[in-house]
């Protein structure tokens, strides 16, 4: 096992549709729950597949996020989670997963793990003890999925 | 952006992972969030059903006095309603899965059919669905009194 922060919704969209959405328009739902008051600013896309990049761009300047390791639509992908300035070497990653629930709608897990990979004194931790720092991360991804949600219901509508 | 429900009461476990099963199990929550340590135990969860959001706590995690009803005779403190679409199946769901009945299932005289039933750990919960009209015993006070 592994310290990991789980947080799962119920979109109306089926799993494939769900799949592309939250790939496809990443950046459209990842604004929402900035950690550390940070406010976000960029755009994000995905270049699909494992080994492409999670690329966050800033006006001329592009960031990469991490890696993509799985890549299985409809069923999951899972990405390398690194904030911008942290440095190479250990660093967490993102599962998300999709499964039928009911007609037209998916159930979406997103698992974010590996914090245990981090040494204490690593910025992504932001001086904080392991229970803050997922609690922070858990209150981020439910306010991110809450935002994919509103997103795939837009979307639809 | 985006919010919750504005009130998430807690409930204190001794073993949330056995609880966060369980209370998908028998009363059909839907996990919201949650972190776990090295070990993979659940410090923290949130568990959905329908618009309803309900905290899991590790008890004795930041008191002593954060006590589950299992360690106190059963002796609890506090007590969640819930309103389910089906109160019948959801009854039905939960003895299925071994869950205690306090409270048989029956008709309130105020308009709602539900039962109360405890859960792995003893805490009392109540489940309830709206009568589609009134309940006999409101009837015949609506009668009595001329209001029907």
């Amino acid at each position: 096992m592994s310290q990991r922060v789980t947080v799962s919704t119920r979109v109306a969209a089926p799993p494939a549709e769900a799949f592309a959405l939250f790939t496809g328009e990443i950046g459209a739902w990842w604004a929402a729950g900035a950690v550390r008051g940070a406010r976000f600013h960029g755009e994000l896309r995905f270049e699909p597949g494992v080994g492409g990049r999670l690329l966050k761009t800033v006006g001329d300047q592009a960031f990469e996020i991490g890696r993509v390791k799985g890549w299985e639509p409809p069923a999951r992908f899972v990405f390398e989670c690194r904030e911008q300035g942290e440095p190479a070497g250990p660093c967490t990653e993102v599962e998300v997963r999709f499964a039928a629930a009911g007609a037209g709608a998916t159930r979406v897990t997103l698992e974010h793990r590996g914090f245990e990979a981090l040494p204490p004194d690593h910025p992504a931790r932001g001086g904080l003890a392991r229970e803050a720092l997922l609690r922070l991360w858990g209150r981020c991804w439910t306010e991110r999925l809450e935002q994919a949600k509103a997103c795939v219901e837009r979307v639809r509508r | 952006m985006t919010q919750g429900p504005s009130l998430i009461p807690g409930l204190f476990y001794d073993d949330p992972n056995a609880a966060v099963e369980w209370l998908a199990k028998a009363f059909g929550f839907e996990l919201r969030m949650s972190y776990t340590d090295d070990a993979g135990r659940i410090g923290y969860a949130e568990l959905e059903l329908a618009d309803g959001v309900v905290a899991i706590r590790q008890s004795r995690g930041h008191s002593p006095h954060d006590l589950s009803p299992r360690g106190i005779d059963t002796t609890n403190t506090a007590h969640v309603q819930v309103a389910v679409h089906d109160v019948d199946a959801h009854h039905a769901r939960a003895e299925q899965a071994g869950a205690r009945v306090v409270e048989p299932l029956s008709d309130k005289f105020y308009g709602l059919r539900s039962y109360a039933v405890e859960d792995c750990e003893g805490h009392r919960w109540t489940f309830e669905s709206h009568l589609a009209g009134p309940a006999p015993e409101e009837r015949r006070w609506r009668r009595s009194e001329g209001r029907g």
